[in-house]
């Protein structure tokens, strides 16, 4: 199916919140995969991989610690990027077992300043992503589980932006299935008394 | 200029029961539109109006910019009359439309064809900016081309009490149904002021349905008459507008920031004008004798309204009283009827003249339209270096009025928002007899910013805001909405979202004076009718027509010497 980031970006974070984040985290996460799908990752599968990685994870335990560890098994690249964001970036970084890496990406990119000369390099077994303030890159393969990354910032003396933006996003029918499955926990089930008062109609 | 007079306070102005009083002005979407077609003088056309007898079929309406041609595309339906309803559950309307990107080939058109008429349940494309649909009026449908049909104008007291032919019940953009997104075309100077391609769609619908009602009068009779031009202009477009648009004001605080930033400061600009010029004075004197005909035309059942229009009569005769004796020749003269208007007038009469006082002085605060959009595609950032200090002073600055509220009263939080898994519409029900909290969308900041200064209270001043947030994620949306206040002192509803007694027709009314309507008309305390563009020029009269002098009727509209 054919959908405009907008519509992509809505459907992400009803999955997200659906799936029982915060709606802080919701707006970060769908946010990250706009921007990715912009960029031309399968931001849909990524964000699905996400959610499903996180199902039965205690509340916490994929948020990054202080050493920037998780407190269980594995982190949550959206906590990961946001924590990043909210110190204003980051210098060298490694990070523990991470799912689904590349959404760190956008968040990233955020605490870069438009025209900034600085660059993350984010790197993990068999793939990484490189990010400038007005692009993000891909290299190799996404992985499939949480690898460790790594996070290299570097100055590259300019920001040229060469990256190919897309305007629409096209979503695989199991992809758009699994997003709807999350997505569907956020609707209240309809109601008679709802249904008459809610939303208020009448006609004449 | 300099100005000598502040910005009214938020904690006047983002008040819901002033919010609900606020009317079109100089600024709103519409008159900015107009002023723009006008200005760049835009060319019209309409290349294909291909409807039958029945009152079905397809039309085509061009608006071409000096960059760039934006068509409305018009499908007409015949709709039996028991499935003609405005709420969004409907399946099925008289007329739909969409405002295409550039002009749509005849495999456009059919493409659209199998999709507009679907509206919700259809898909259009990145080349399509808008999608639309509108019902009759079936009483004044019928008695207009009845009348046209006979040779005759229509009864004008029908026409001034209804004021529409069609109302729109919805229209969409921002990448709505697969249209294109807002980012994707707010580079284009015409599109860049909020909801433009919205307005314009509205602008070409209406266009299309006076032709269309002109139309089947001229196939149901040879002795038919066009309506008379400046009859003609009496029609708007209705819109029945629901729930569903209340959360905007709240889900997007920057935007709302620059709307009433925008018309704050042109308010204190005009406060600052140290004399009136004649012209100036006269003008205002003209719109308040307008002022009152539009009041005389504003008709509404809801005791809420019908109350507000009383007040609101009373105060013209207050402020006409006020006009006798004061020659507006003193210094600072707008700041000083501003002033005495707090004291004297109902809050829907003081919102009133705030509008009025702009009227003379487009020089100086139509340009503030530039400013009323906003870049809202990234999410604020957080700065989570800051302290915990810093982050319950700032609670108390911006949020003062949610921690004096005792949110474990029931009446407090009697009420919940949420989307429903039958229509995904937002919704408003009642927390503690409906199984919906679980639910709740986070559309009431004034609770949750109260329940984060209440969590503050367990950390050490020294603290950072990142390291709260990594223990209580709950609270990130509300930490988002510090940081936009900031540098948007007007981005938050400063009262309850979720009391018992909150009125969503405020939500709805302030977004609607900011895109120009009038006529108010609440049908509950959760779904408004309102009136666009009435009194506008057509397309085809916009270069020789005044953009902006339409907006309050003509003096003698409701005598009927009009037409």
């Amino acid at each position: 199916m054919n959908l405009s980031l907008g519509e992509f970006r809505a459907l992400v974070a009803k999955a997200v919140r659906g799936a029982g984040c915060s709606w802080g985290m919701t707006e970060e996460a769908a946010y990250s995969a706009r921007r990715l799908a912009e960029f031309g990752f399968p931001a849909g599968e990524m964000v699905v991989r996400l959610l499903q990685s996180m199902e039965g994870a205690a509340p916490g335990s994929l948020m990054p610690r202080a050493s920037w560890k998780s407190a269980g098994d594995s982190l949550c690249s959206i906590c990961v990027g946001t924590a990043i964001a909210d110190q204003a970036g980051c210098s060298d970084l490694s990070l523990g077992p991470t799912h689904e890496p590349a959404l760190l990406a956008p968040l990233l990119m955020r605490t870069l300043p438009q025209g900034s000369a600085s660059q993350y390099s984010l790197r993990w077994d068999g793939g990484g992503c490189d990010v400038s303030a007005s692009s993000i890159t891909h290299i190799g393969d996404q992985p499939a589980k949480a690898v460790p990354v790594s996070i290299h910032r570097r100055v590259t003396g300019d920001d040229s932006d060469v990256a190919i933006r897309h305007t629409r996003v096209e979503i695989d029918p199991a992809v758009m299935r699994a997003l709807e499955g999350f997505a569907h926990n956020v609707y209240a089930p309809a109601t008679d008394e709802s249904r008459a008062a809610g939303a208020g109609g009448a006609d004449d | 200029m300099a100005r000598v007079v502040e910005r009214r306070n938020p904690d006047v102005v983002m008040r819901l029961e002033r919010m609900g009083s606020f009317h079109q002005c100089r600024l709103s979407f519409m008159r900015t539109l107009l002023r723009r077609m006008k200005n760049e003088a835009w060319s019209f056309e309409r290349p294909r109006f291909d409807i039958d007898a029945d009152g079905v079929g397809t039309a085509l309406y061009t608006a071409t910019t000096p960059e760039r041609t934006y068509t409305l595309v018009a499908f007409a339906h015949d709709l039996p009359d028991d499935l003609r309803s405005d709420r969004v559950i409907a399946t099925a309307w008289d007329t739909t439309f969409t405002l295409h990107d550039g002009v749509p080939t005849d495999d456009d058109v059919e493409r659209l064809r199998a999709n507009v008429p679907l509206q919700e349940a259809g898909r259009v494309s990145g080349s399509e900016l808008t999608l639309s649909r509108a019902n009759r009026s079936q009483r004044l449908w019928n008695s207009v081309v009845e009348s046209l049909a006979a040779g005759q104008q229509p009864d004008r007291e029908l026409i001034e009490s209804v004021g529409y032919l069609m109302r729109t019940t919805a229209v969409y953009g921002s990448g709505k149904f697969g249209a294109a997104d807002r980012e994707s075309i707010a580079d284009r100077p015409e599109l860049l002021a909020p909801f433009q391609a919205e307005m314009l769609t509205v602008f070409l619908i209406r266009a299309f349905v006076l032709d269309l009602v002109e139309h089947m009068a001229s196939v149901s009779s040879p002795n038919a008459v066009p309506l008379d031009p400046a009859l003609r202009r009496r029609f708007g477009i209705g819109n029945s507008t629901g729930l569903g648009m209340a959360p905007f004001l709240i889900t997007h605080p920057k935007l709302i920031n620059n709307w009433i930033v925008a018309r704050e400061e042109a308010l204190a600009r005009v406060r600052s004008v140290e004399h009136a010029a004649d012209d100036d004075v006269a003008m205002f004197r003209s719109i308040v004798r307008r002022a009152r005909t539009l009041v005389n035309l504003w008709n509404s059942d809801h005791d809420i309204q019908v109350a507000k229009l009383a007040a609101l009569r009373t105060d013209l005769d207050v402020l006409d009283a006020y006009l006798a004796v004061e020659a507006l020749d003193g210094r600072y003269p707008w700041d000083a009827l501003v002033t005495w208007t707090s004291e004297a007038l109902s809050i829907e009469g003081q919102e009133l003249v705030v509008s009025m006082v702009l009227e003379p002085y487009g020089s100086l605060v139509d340009e503030l339209t530039d400013s009323m959009h906003a870049d809202e595609s990234a999410p604020a950032l957080i700065d989570g270096t800051c302290s915990i200090t810093e982050v319950r002073r700032s609670i108390a600055a911006s949020y003062d009025w949610a921690l004096d509220v005792d949110w474990s009263a029931e009446a407090a939080n009697a009420r919940a928002w949420y989307v429903s898994e039958e229509k995904l519409e937002p919704r408003l029900g009642e927390r503690y007899h409906e199984p919906i909290a679980d639910y709740e969308q986070p559309l009431q900041p004034g609770r949750d910013a109260a329940r984060m200064y209440n969590d503050l209270h367990e950390w050490e001043g020294h603290q950072t805001l990142g390291a709260f947030l990594r223990e209580h994620p709950e609270h990130r949306h509300t930490a988002r909405r510090l940081a936009v206040l900031q540098d948007a002192p007007y981005a938050e509803v400063r009262d309850n979202t979720i009391d018992a007694e909150m009125l969503p027709i405020d939500l709805l009314r302030a977004k609607l004076s900011f895109f120009g309507a009038t006529h108010f008309d609440p049908r509950s305390d959760r779904w408004v009718r309102i009136n666009m563009f009435r009194g506008a020029p057509f397309p085809h009269e916009l270069a020789h027509a005044d953009p902006d002098a339409w907006t309050y009727p003509p003096d003698e509209a409701a005598t009927g010497s009009l037409v």
